[in-house]
């Protein structure tokens, strides 16, 4: 027999409560009284950091750097990419409806740039659009933007001048606007990431960023999986997922063991009404999606749809192995070619045994395009590829790694037999016959 | 009559001259013509001449034959060679004329009276052609300047005809390393049409790209062809100048050397050449002899014919006249100034030839020495920068094929452009080499460099990389029969190879065997199915 609590938590009736009362405290979220005192809960940018500011005179004061960067897409692959104080993307910029922020920026790059800030409701002269707004910010100088926040929402900044190198090589980052009010529906973790695409040539060190289509490396804040952090929560909590778009492509983004609602844009808030349930939302090129959803206890895929895109680097147009026999040739070849292996007659699942096992190296800082070890085997994956966690005994504001989720007995899939033959499957054939 | 001048004064003069020309003329004529003496120049410029016979031929081609044996062989079996030391027999010839002095000449007569009381007129008479003697010392010293001369010319002859053995040689011996070099560009490419066709079979190959693979396997079959053709050809033209049958048993060491340690310095070998060249002695000698021959004929031109003689007569009345007889030409209406011109002519040619060949042997040295220069950085650049690129090429490139980043084909391209860049590296080490001949001919002598042991390039560890130990095969290796197995054998087993393998099928599996075995690669081995288990 299900708890109260539980069959709550499993209709969201928790979000349509509000969240107040009783119910919630037992949930144990912040309460809106809670949050208004330290005016909002901090997001968790995943793989990355927020930007401290200090106060003077009312005003929050934060300072960006923009400078060349040493970056770790996944341990295997470094670059040489652009950001913000020493990441990419850079810190995030946190602050509430109605501050007076004021932003130093610093350039420190070879050539100019600017920061426009996407989604913000400001003066045309901050808006950071170089050329067009503001003389550009050239190398070594630091300029001020300031200006008040008049909404609230999901927001990011990147540059605006050589916008399309400057962005391909990882200058951007996110601005979050946290409700003066609170949140009407508290929310109880609250994570936030950028998706990107980055062509880094295997073997090389830098992104080309000539490259508009055909990406080798495609990231949550800059990291391919197994480095993306996960989403972690406690069962039962109110999780708000926050994502953007910079990179070259729409991306949809696909959730498992959920229907989450995606609640806000960079628009801003949506109203209730306007809510949608989905599982896959597609986020277009410079768009921010806010999705929202109660955690289920699991180990939960959450990734970008793209099956390519779920993939680290892979050759574009090479010959298909899919049912080619290379028996006998195979080993004349490697007469001639020592390491020479013949792969993919029968699909990709064998690749990563081999790639792990180191039995034929790739290119120097290339990562292998499946990897990952889950507790039942190869998880083959790479690129916009993270797991939502969800435990029921994580603390509130525990944001580690749990490990990997003990399914309780009974609820895993297991095999019943080894003999292809086994059992009298239905079957259709081609011409669409009978079934036989 | 003059009784100073004797008849027993005169015989014994005129013996005395016979004598010495016999004894002069004879001691400068060796019995084989000078050919001893040739081979003995060629060893002297580091050319061993083996004795001529059939047994050495078949000692020198039991063996694949090296450069130096293939000179060896040229040297007592090229056709052309006896034709070249016939010359020496002409040289003779002309020596022995020139150092001979003229037979004397007897005349008798019988002259028969009409007058019965009178005796028949016997008149005998002896003529000795008396300038030869005169000349004979001065002509003899030319004649053996100018056999000296050609006993040069016919060693110069001799170390060309060796010369064109050698670079036939070099020609060989890289034709061959090319045309393995071509089969194996063959192969790479029936390879990949194969493995075209394994694709086209497995529905995933367009018809356009198996059409052209297999238009590029037909053309590789083509230029393999072609190097046969010129293999055989090559094959004949050394043949030709070892005097054997091209279609013969007989083979060659068929690895290339590597350039040697250290090249002769340019000075170093222009003094060699200077004093080496047999054409240059011979050309030197000839230059000499015509000088020579210039201050006989200045004093030598003054003189006819001088005939010395004898006569003894009987006449009709019965007297008996003898006497000597003196027969002299007048240098009055002409001093055979022609001779004179002539061998001042005959000097200035003998110089000029002397002198444009002096220029000609150095400017010969430096340039066979410049083309051994570049022939050896042609060298060196395959080996130092060409060929590791190519080799690092086609490793980055499996490393792109590991990841599925480029596929098979286009791999299998780059190693064949690697195996095109070998071609060149053997043709510029072939260049080098004749280079060096023709260095070793402008000089005149074996090169001192040539001693320094040379490298053999081994085109099979150049072209074959060293085999990696791989485990393509135990990805999809089936352990499923293990169960029950003996593995009773294993006790000394390597398993240094096994880190990583999936052993989840070993369960179950009697261990009791493995006692002693060292297990010290196996770290990091999942080893939870071994849990039932009892000894270890």
């Amino acid at each position: 027999m299900t708890s109260r609590r539980e069959f709550l938590t499993a209709t969201g009736a928790v979000a349509a409560l509000g969240g107040t009362g009783k119910v919630a405290a037992q949930q144990a979220p912040r309460t809106p009284r809670q949050n208004q005192a330290r005016g909002y809960r901090p997001v968790r940018t995943l793989n990355g950091w927020t930007l401290p500011y200090t106060m003077k005179d009312g005003v929050k004061e934060f300072h960006l750097v923009a400078e060349e960067i040493e970056h770790e897409f996944a341990p295997g692959t470094t670059a040489k990419c652009w950001g913000y104080n020493g990441t990419t993307p850079g810190p995030t910029i946190e602050a509430v409806e109605g501050d007076r922020v004021r932003i130093l920026v610093t350039n420190c790059l070879k050539e100019h740039t600017t920061i426009h800030w996407h989604g913000l409701l400001l003066p045309s002269g901050m808006d950071g659009v170089g050329g067009l707004n503001q003389p550009q910010i050239k190398p070594g100088e630091t300029f001020v933007y300031e200006f008040t926040l008049r909404q609230h929402g999901t927001h990011m900044y990147h540059p605006h001048a050589d916008e399309m190198t400057q962005m391909a090589v990882g200058m951007m980052g996110l601005f979050i606007i946290h409700p003066r009010r609170g949140e009407p529906v508290p929310v109880d973790r609250d994570y936030a990431f950028l998706v990107h695409n980055w062509a880094v040539h295997p073997g090389t060190y830098r992104p080309d960023p000539s490259v508009l289509q055909d990406f080798d490396l495609w990231t949550f804040n800059s990291k391919v999986f197994p480095a993306i952090d996960p989403v972690v929560a406690r069962t039962g909590e109110r999780v708000r997922v926050r994502i953007g778009n910079l990179s070259m492509w729409n991306h949809p983004i696909h959730m498992h063991g959920v229907q989450y609602w995606v609640t806000g844009s960079d628009g801003g808030r949506w109203p209730r009404n306007l809510w949608r349930t989905e599982t896959t939302e597609i986020v277009g090129v410079g768009q921010m999606r806010d999705i929202e959803f109660v955690a289920v206890a699991g180990d939960w895929a959450f990734h970008c749809h793209m099956a390519h895109h779920t993939m680290n680097a892979m050759g574009h147009e090479i010959p298909n192995t899919l049912g080619v026999d290379q028996s006998g040739i195979e080993r004349e070849i490697r007469e001639m070619l020592p390491g020479y292996m013949a792969m993919g007659e029968h699909g990709m699942a064998e690749h990563q045994e081999h790639t792990d096992m180191g039995h034929h190296p790739g290119p120097r800082n290339t990562l292998a395009m499946m990897t990952g070890k889950g507790p039942y085997g190869n998880i083959e994956m790479g690129g916009m590829f993270t797991v939502v966690k969800v435990r029921d005994d994580l603390a509130r504001n525990d944001f580690s790694d749990p490990g990997w989720y003990d399914s309780p007995k009974g609820t895993v899939a297991y095999r019943v037999s080894s003999d292809p033959d086994y059992g009298s499957p239905v079957r259709r054939t081609t011409g669409g016959e009978k079934d036989v | 009559m003059d009784r100073r001048l004797t008849t027993s004064a005169v015989l014994r003069g005129i013996s005395a001259a016979a004598f010495l020309g016999i004894i002069t003329g004879c001691a400068s004529i060796p019995s084989d013509f000078g050919e001893s003496e040739v081979d003995a120049m060629l060893e002297a410029r580091g050319f061993s001449v083996p004795e001529r016979g059939s047994s050495r031929i078949d000692t020198l081609t039991a063996e694949p034959l090296s450069a130096a044996s293939a000179v060896r062989l040229a040297l007592i079996n090229n056709p052309e060679l006896s034709a070249i030391y016939a010359r020496l027999g002409l040289g003779a010839a002309e020596l022995y004329e020139a150092s001979r002095i003229d037979n004397p000449s007897v005349s008798l007569s019988w002259l028969e009276p009409e007058d019965d009381a009178e005796q028949t007129q016997r008149t005998i008479g002896v003529v000795v052609p008396f300038l030869d003697v005169i000349l004979l010392p001065a002509r003899t010293r030319l004649a053996k300047g100018e056999f000296a001369a050609l006993r040069q010319q016919v060693g110069a002859a001799v170390l060309a005809l060796a010369a064109e053995a050698e670079h036939a040689f070099y020609d060989y011996q890289a034709a061959l390393q090319v045309y393995r070099l071509r089969e194996r560009v063959r192969t790479a490419a029936r390879l990949s049409t194969e493995l075209a066709e394994r694709f086209d079979a497995a529905g995933n190959m367009e018809p356009k790209e198996l059409a052209l693979h297999r238009a590029a396997a037909a053309e590789a079959q083509l230029d393999l062809l072609e190097a046969e053709a010129e293999m055989l050809a090559i094959r004949t033209e050394l043949a030709n100048l070892l005097g054997l049958s091209v279609g013969a048993d007989w083979s060659i060491e068929d690895t290339l050397s590597l350039p040697v340690p250290t090249e002769d310095a340019l000075s170093e070998l222009l003094a060699l050449a200077s004093e080496s060249r047999l054409d240059l002695a011979a050309a030197r000698i000839h230059a000499d002899v015509a000088a020579d021959r210039l201050g006989v004929t200045r004093w030598s031109r003054w003189f006819g014919d001088v005939d010395l003689g004898y006569e003894w007569e009987r006449e009709t009345s019965g007297e008996r006249l003898r006497g000597p007889e003196l027969e002299l030409e007048l240098p009055l209406f002409n001093q055979h100034a022609d001779e004179l011109w002539q061998a001042r002519a005959e000097l200035a040619f003998a110089v000029a030839e002397r002198d444009s060949l002096e220029v000609q042997a150095m400017n010969a040295v430096r340039l066979a020495q410049g083309a051994v220069t570049n022939a050896r950085d042609r060298v060196d650049v395959y080996r130092s920068a060409l060929i590791p690129a190519r080799v690092e090429a086609v490793a980055r490139a499996q490393e792109e094929q590991n990841f599925m980043l480029i596929g098979v084909f286009e791999l299998i391209e780059i190693k064949q452009e690697e195996y095109d860049t070998y071609v060149g590296y053997l043709e510029s080490l072939r260049d080098y080499w004749q280079s060096r001949v023709d260095l070793a001919l402008a000089v005149g002598t074996v090169l001192p460099s040539t001693a320094s042991a040379n490298e053999t390039l081994e085109l099979d560890a150049l072209i074959a990389p060293p085999p990696g130990m791989d485990h393509s095969e135990h990805g999809s290796m089936d352990h499923s029969e293990h169960r029950g197995m003996d593995h009773s054998e294993h006790g000394g087993m390597d398993h240094s190879e096994h880190s990583g393998m999936d052993h989840s099928e070993h369960g179950g599996m009697d261990h009791s065997e493995h006692g002693g075995m060292d297990h010290s690669e196996h770290d990091g081995m999942d080893h939870s199915e071994h849990a039932d288990q009892g000894e270890e």
